[in-house]
């Protein structure tokens, strides 16, 4: 944009200049010089001393211009002025004393000279400031002077052409007569001094005025002198007011002042113009009637000279006033009505949202249009007649007429992105703007994309129809009316040219909102796509929505889901505009940059891809809802809004599906890892290569990750089923060509493209997201810790995740990919191996028969995960005989992420299900033995309660739990004969009892309590939890604990929680994830024991065996040498686990700061 | 012509260079090979530690080069003696073994005066499977169990089954904690 601007202004200044220089004839001076005086006129002896004071005679429009022939009588009489009066002539006689035809000459020159004087006597003195008030009074005295003037010439005519020629044929009859003069060079000078005198006041009054009106009159009270200082100012605001379409109201009236200014000084300068030509013909009538030398002087051509040396004095001391500034408000305001550009709101789409329409254009036959195009002609036809249409006029007229274009484009199609209909866009003709506005009718497109360069747009079709048909022709009337040189063809090129490359620099403008309203703002890319045909463009093209980028998207507070999606309309969005992909990338490597900075890009990628069809579903008709919303909400809000709405869709889809109704329960639980055959060493597993992420499956991570996970990239996935048999036909078929012959909308590589530029075949919006998202080891340890998961929690089937798998190996080769083909596998088989066992442990498919197996249940469940089950019934009376299934999923541990094992204690029943199951599967797989990973199983749980009953899904932990209640339950109250004291418990019993660390203990009570099963009843030892028995307890109890529980809970979002409560309970949480954080920090996770424990087994092998004794500094030095994977504690932190050492006694410090182990 | 003659005197002159500078690679490599090993089974030692052993290497941060701690087994004449030992592990390591010396004086049947250890593991039985540990511990059941047929120390393989009593005294006579620095 800016490059435009520059250049069409550079370009306007030197065609000022040029006008400027043509003006003055080279002479370029600040001063109204009367330089148009400077007839050639040989011969007349004269001239050089009228040009010799002339030159610097023109006082700046002040009305103090002085001339050597009214020198006299300024002096004397500083009233009147102009003309030589009968005072000054005896002046004139005193020289001219004692001789006889000096004197006869100079009575006919007074004679003459009284006869052609200008009137400015005649009505007397009219103060300046009288003028600028009441410019319209002044006018009529003016007008009216030649009037009174004729009656004194009808009496005196004959005496008049006696005298004329006297001093015509001087030379001849006077030849005494010295002190010869020119009339016409006097008259001339006349003209001139009136003009400056009289005229120019006026001029300057009348913008004076319209700028003292533009400013609302509000400097009454100041003199004139300080007005005339702020003219130039006033008037430039007053333009710029008018030049605003905001300023409607005042508008109209500041175009009604101007038109008086304007119209005023053109009946001003009217009435001038006849008395000055009426004294020039009277002379020149008289001197050809006289002259005693025919054709000595071509009067007409005389005549034609006045004339043009009179404009060119009007023009020039116009352009000093504010009138041209009128003139240009005035202009503004016609040509807008004409061009149809009144009226259109200037603004961004933003702000008038995207889907409006553009305004309708008022049609070339209006009434309003066709009044203002008869106003217009008027105008500039009298502006033509007196003067005011010099090259000055032209330029101004050009400077309108392009503010005209910007203001047409930007209004009329900014926020216009409709696609255009092919038919339709055709009909643009005489009813250009009836055509247009139809066209733009938000008919979305059939989605093809218009591959051939030559398609246009709508707006572009529309755009170059107003352009020929209003723009060019006001351009041509108004030219014709000014003779000056017509338009040509060629410049109604450069004029289309010009108006797309306004909309061009409009769309790029607006790129970035257009990226996001995809795919419904093709109509948009259209233009764009025809207008950017310029390198230059394509640059600013790139610049601009780089920065616009950067502002709006890459930072911190857009969520990686957001930019990633955004990032697939860009991708979708430059393919369409361009299908080099040259442009994507140039605008791709921040936005790469940026998105390799965030950790969970990959995995947002990798969850997308792996959607589910109800989650794309779902989200669909979240998206359905956003379209609706989205005139109301900014494009922000949007993915926040979608997200909590999809959530609540999901959760209520999640808990529909699992099918057993009849169960009593079902699930859960861990994976048993086989060991590998050749494997026999005893090292513990070596840490796998996972992502940060997936450490803690068992975590609150996890639960987050899963809460999130629901607000997906789905686009991704939608985009896997749509056309991956497409793309992978065109993969193959076109690796190997460089060209596709058959490509009939070919067009050569964009010259902006680089040297190893290959032209990319589709616009593969996946490969283009993974690659964008950096190494691909990085990406697959991401898609592997992904696909774990997913297989460990819904395995109903596989077929997106091979899809994925599928289209991944393409990419990255099947070995990389090795590891998720065992991952599946062993899923599948796990299945298999599942049934087998059961079937050879029950003696039966059905394992519900079981003998001696108590009151505890797993539940068949189809989902195959590994694990047991505990059913916990509170009450006595739930000890109904319950059978439990168990499923456990066998894992390769070699081929997984590496998953940490939990040590707890499983609930007796569980642990003698799993014994058999191990049974079964030793039986079968006599090599292997299973390992199992407790912590990671399913588990649906069925509680009993004196009043309810309660059937939860869980994971293993919180069952085993709550199972603690159970038993220890049973127990009393088989002692207390139904008392139904509620069981009771400390989170340091539990911690006892089931050797599971006290912080999970904790999460896991916190959950029940959130489901009302258990109550916080005291804080000693980490907490008491009781159970309730009968919701009215809670009650009572609830609304005491309420606050100190929300606060208490981890930040454990949206595992469980039924619909309604889900949402609340989330919003708990976020708020007290901070004191869950800080607590974590205190209290060591399991890792960070271990880490602590190898740390202080190498300061103790080092003190004990390296050196007896060693300063901080060596020990971090050895550290960071000797800890495979690297020593990850800083100085501070390894200073102050020394410090704790020396605290508990183990170390000691000696001499010189050494740290020393305290021999026992 | 002399151009050509310096060209091609000098070829068989850059051909040893250039032979010899793959053989350094390939020695260093080895090294490389030996630190990385020891590296881990350092990391090994210290997450599944062994009671009553320790091994570190250098404080001048040489990883072929380790001191090990032995803690005397109960049960032994060398119950609650602290027993030092060095390791030296050649650059090929673990395909030749170790140089192992007790630098703790010790009276011991397989240990002589100067501290070398008479240990088939350490001789000609040593496999790549044997790592620091290993040995340490088999040098710690070498204290409870002597193997008196091929003593380096004939006289405490005497007294070993002769007089306990007395070898216990010389042991306790021998045996001098050793400070370093």
């Amino acid at each position: 944009m800016a490059g435009l601007v520059m250049a069409s202004s550079t370009w306007r200044q030197q065609r000022r200049k040029m006008v400027f220089q043509s003006v003055f004839s080279g002479e370029v001076t600040t001063t109204a010089t009367t330089t148009g005086v400077q007839y050639p006129d040989p011969g007349q002896g004269l001239r050089n001393s009228i040009l010799g004071s002339g030159g610097g005679g023109g006082g700046g429009g002040g009305g103090n211009n002085v001339d050597p022939y009214l020198a006299p009588s300024l002096s004397s009489s500083s009233a009147t002025m102009g003309h030589a009066t009968p005072e000054a002539q005896p002046q004139h006689l005193l020289y001219a004393v004692g001789n006889e035809q000096q004197r006869t000459y100079d009575q006919a020159w007074e004679m003459v000279t009284n006869r052609v004087a200008l009137p400015a006597s005649a009505t007397g003195p009219v103060p300046p400031g009288a003028g600028k008030s009441t410019p319209g009074l002044l006018l009529e005295s003016l007008a009216g002077a030649p009037e009174r003037h004729r009656r004194n010439r009808n009496q005196d005519d004959e005496q008049f052409l006696q005298c004329l020629s006297l001093l015509a044929n001087a030379e001849a009859v006077l030849p005494e007569a010295r002190e010869r003069r020119d009339v016409i060079g006097w008259y001339v000078s006349q003209v001139r001094a009136h003009f400056v005198g009289w005229v120019v006041p006026l001029l300057a009054g009348g913008s004076d005025t319209a700028a003292a009106a533009g400013t609302l009159a509000g400097s009454e009270g100041q003199g004139v002198t300080h007005r005339r200082h702020q003219r130039n100012k006033h008037s430039v605001d007053s333009i710029a007011g008018g030049g605003e379409g905001g300023r409607e109201d005042k508008g109209g009236s500041q175009y009604d002042r101007h038109m008086v200014v304007v119209m005023s000084t053109i009946k001003t300068l009217e009435g001038a113009l006849g008395m000055y030509f009426e004294g020039l013909n009277l002379l020149l009538e008289g001197l050809s009637r006289v002259s005693r030398v025919p054709g000595e002087q071509d009067n007409s051509s005389f005549g034609l000279r006045f004339k043009r040396d009179i404009h060119a004095l009007i023009a020039n001391s116009a352009s000093q006033g504010g009138v041209m500034g009128s003139v240009k408000v005035v202009l503004t305001k016609l040509a807008g009505v004409i061009l149809g550009v009144e009226g259109l709101a200037v603004g961004l789409g933003s702000e008038r949202g995207p889907w409006g329409g553009p305004p309708a254009i008022p049609a070339e036959d209006d009434s309003k249009v066709l009044a203002a195009k008869r106003r217009l002609a008027e105008l500039v036809k009298q502006l033509h007649n007196v003067g005011l249409t010099g090259e000055r006029f032209e330029v101004l007229f050009a400077e309108v007429m392009n503010n005209m274009m910007s203001r047409f484009v930007k209004g009329a199609y900014a926020g216009v992105w409709a696609a255009s209909d092919a038919e339709e866009g055709n009909v643009f003709g005489g009813a250009g703007t009836a055509a247009a506005s139809s066209v733009f009718t938000t008919s979305r497109g059939p989605g093809g994309e218009t591959t051939v360069p030559a398609a246009t747009s709508a707006c572009i079709k529309s755009l170059k129809g107003w352009v020929e048909n209003r723009y060019a022709q006001l351009n041509v009337q108004v030219l014709s009316w000014i003779d000056a040189t017509p338009m040509s063809l060629t410049d109604l090129k450069t004029c289309q040219s010009l108006a797309l490359g306004r909309l061009a620099a409009l769309r790029i403008q607006e790129l970035f909102d257009i990226v996001l309203a995809w795919p419904d703002a093709k109509g948009a890319l259209e233009d764009l796509k025809a207008t950017i045909t310029t390198t230059a463009r394509r640059q600013l093209l790139t610049a601009n929505f780089s920065k616009a980028l950067e502002q709006r998207l890459l930072h911190p507070g857009s969520s990686t889901l957001e930019i990633l999606q955004t990032y697939i309309h860009i991708i979708k969005t430059f393919h369409a505009l361009d299908h080099s992909k040259v442009l994507l990338g140039n605008i791709e490597p921040s936005l790469q940059l940026y998105l390799v900075q965030r950790e969970d890009s990959v995995r947002v990628v990798v969850a997308g891809l792996l959607a589910s069809k109800e989650e794309i579903e779902a989200a669909t008709k979240v998206q359905g809802i956003d379209d609706q919303e989205r005139p109301q909400r900014g494009a922000a809000g949007l993915e926040v809004a979608g997200a909590n709405i999809r959530r609540g869709e999901i959760k209520a889809q999640a808990y529909s599906t699992p099918t057993a109704a009849a169960a009593s329960s079902r699930t859960t639980y861990k994976t048993p890892t086989t060991r590998s055959r050749q494997r026999k060493d005893s090292n513990p597993p070596t840490p796998a290569p996972s992502g940060p992420a997936w450490n803690g499956l068992s975590g609150i991570r996890k639960r987050l990750y899963m809460a999130r996970k629901v607000s997906k990239l789905v686009e991704l996935a939608r985009l896997l089923n749509d056309s991956a048999s497409v793309r992978r036909a065109a993969a193959t078929a076109g690796d190997d060509q460089d060209l596709d012959w058959d490509d009939l909308n070919w067009v050569p590589d964009p010259v902006d493209a680089g040297a190893n530029y290959k032209r990319p075949k589709s616009e593969d919006v996946i490969g283009t997201l993974i690659s964008a998202l950096g190494a691909e080891d990085v990406f697959i340890t991401e898609f592997t810790a992904v696909i774990a998961e997913r297989l460990l929690e819904d395995p109903k089937s596989f077929e997106q995740e091979l899809r994925v798998l599928n289209l991944l190996k393409r990419r990255f080769g099947e070995a990389a990919l090795q590891k998720c083909d065992v991952m599946i596998r062993d899923i599948q088989e796990s299945r298999k191996l599942d049934s087998k066992i059961r079937r050879n442990n029950s003696g039966g498919p059905q394992p519900s028969n079981i003998p001696g197996q108590p009151p505890v249940l797993v539940t068949p469940d189809n989902k195959g995960k590994a694990v047991a089950t505990p059913q916990t019934a509170t009450s006595e009376k739930g000890r109904e005989q319950k059978d439990l299934e168990y499923h456990a999923r066998i894992l390769s541990r070699m081929y997984w992420p590496a998953m940490e094992k939990e040590h707890f204690l499983l609930p007796a029943p569980i642990v003698e299900l799993q014994k058999q199951y191990e049974k079964g599967y030793e039986a079968l797989k006599s090599n292997r033995k299973l390992n199992w990973l407790n912590q990671m199983g399913q588990t649906r749980v069925e509680l009993e309660f004196e009043d309810r009953t309660v059937t939860v899904d869980c994971d293993t932990v919180q069952a085993t739990v709550i199972y603690a209640f159970q038993s220890d339950g049973s127990s009393s109250s088989v002692a207390g004969a139904g008392a139904a004291a509620p069981v009771k418990k400390a989170v340091d019993d539990l911690y006892l009892e089931l050797q599971l660390d006290d912080e999970l203990i904790a999460a896991a009570c916190d959950f029940w309590a959130r489901k009302k099963v258990l109550r916080k009843v005291g804080t000693a030892d980490g907490g008491e939890y009781v159970v309730v028995e009968r919701l009215s307890d809670e009650v009572a109890a609830a609304s005491a604990a309420v606050a100190a529980q929300q606060a208490q809970q981890p930040a454990e979002g949206g595992s469980g929680g039924g619909g309604k409560e889900g949402k609340e309970k989330e919003e708990a949480a976020a708020a007290a994830a901070v004191p869950a954080k800080e607590e974590a920090g205190k209290k060591l996770s399991n890792k960070e024991k271990e880490k602590r424990e190898v740390y202080w087994r190498f300061i103790q092998g080092m003190l004990t065996n390296a050196s007896v004794s060693m300063p901080m500094g060596q020990i971090a030095m050895m550290m960071g040498v000797l800890v495979v994977g690297g020593f990850s504690w800083s100085n501070e932190e390894l200073q102050q686990f020394l410090g704790e050492k020396v605290e508990e006694g183990a170390l000691e410090v000696v001499s010189g700061g050494k740290y020393k182990l305290v021999r026992k | 012509m002399s151009y050509m003659d310096d060209t091609q005197n000098s070829a068989p002159g850059s051909l040893p260079a250039s032979k010899a500078a793959p053989g350094a690679a390939t020695s260093k490599k080895v090294n490389e090979n030996a630190t990385k090993r020891l590296q881990n089974e350092l990391m090994q030692m210290m997450t599944s530690p062994a009671p009553g052993i320790s091994a570190f290497p250098s404080a001048d941060g040489n990883l072929l080069f380790w001191r090990a701690t032995i803690e005397g087994p109960e049960d032994t004449p060398y119950a609650g003696l602290n027993l030092k030992l060095s390791f030296e592990f050649p650059s090929n390591y673990p395909y030749t073994p170790p140089t192992v010396l007790f630098t703790t004086p010790i009276y011991h049947p397989n240990v002589d005066f100067s501290g070398r250890i008479c240990l088939d593991i350490l001789k000609d039985k040593w496999t790549p499977a044997y790592n620091t540990q290993t040995v340490l511990l088999s040098l710690q059941s070498l204290l409870g169990e002597p193997n008196n047929a091929s003593p380096l120390n004939g006289e405490a393989a005497e007294l070993w089954d002769k007089d306990p009593a007395l070898f216990k005294t010389k042991v306790m006579d021998r045996h001098k904690d050793i400070e370093e620095d």
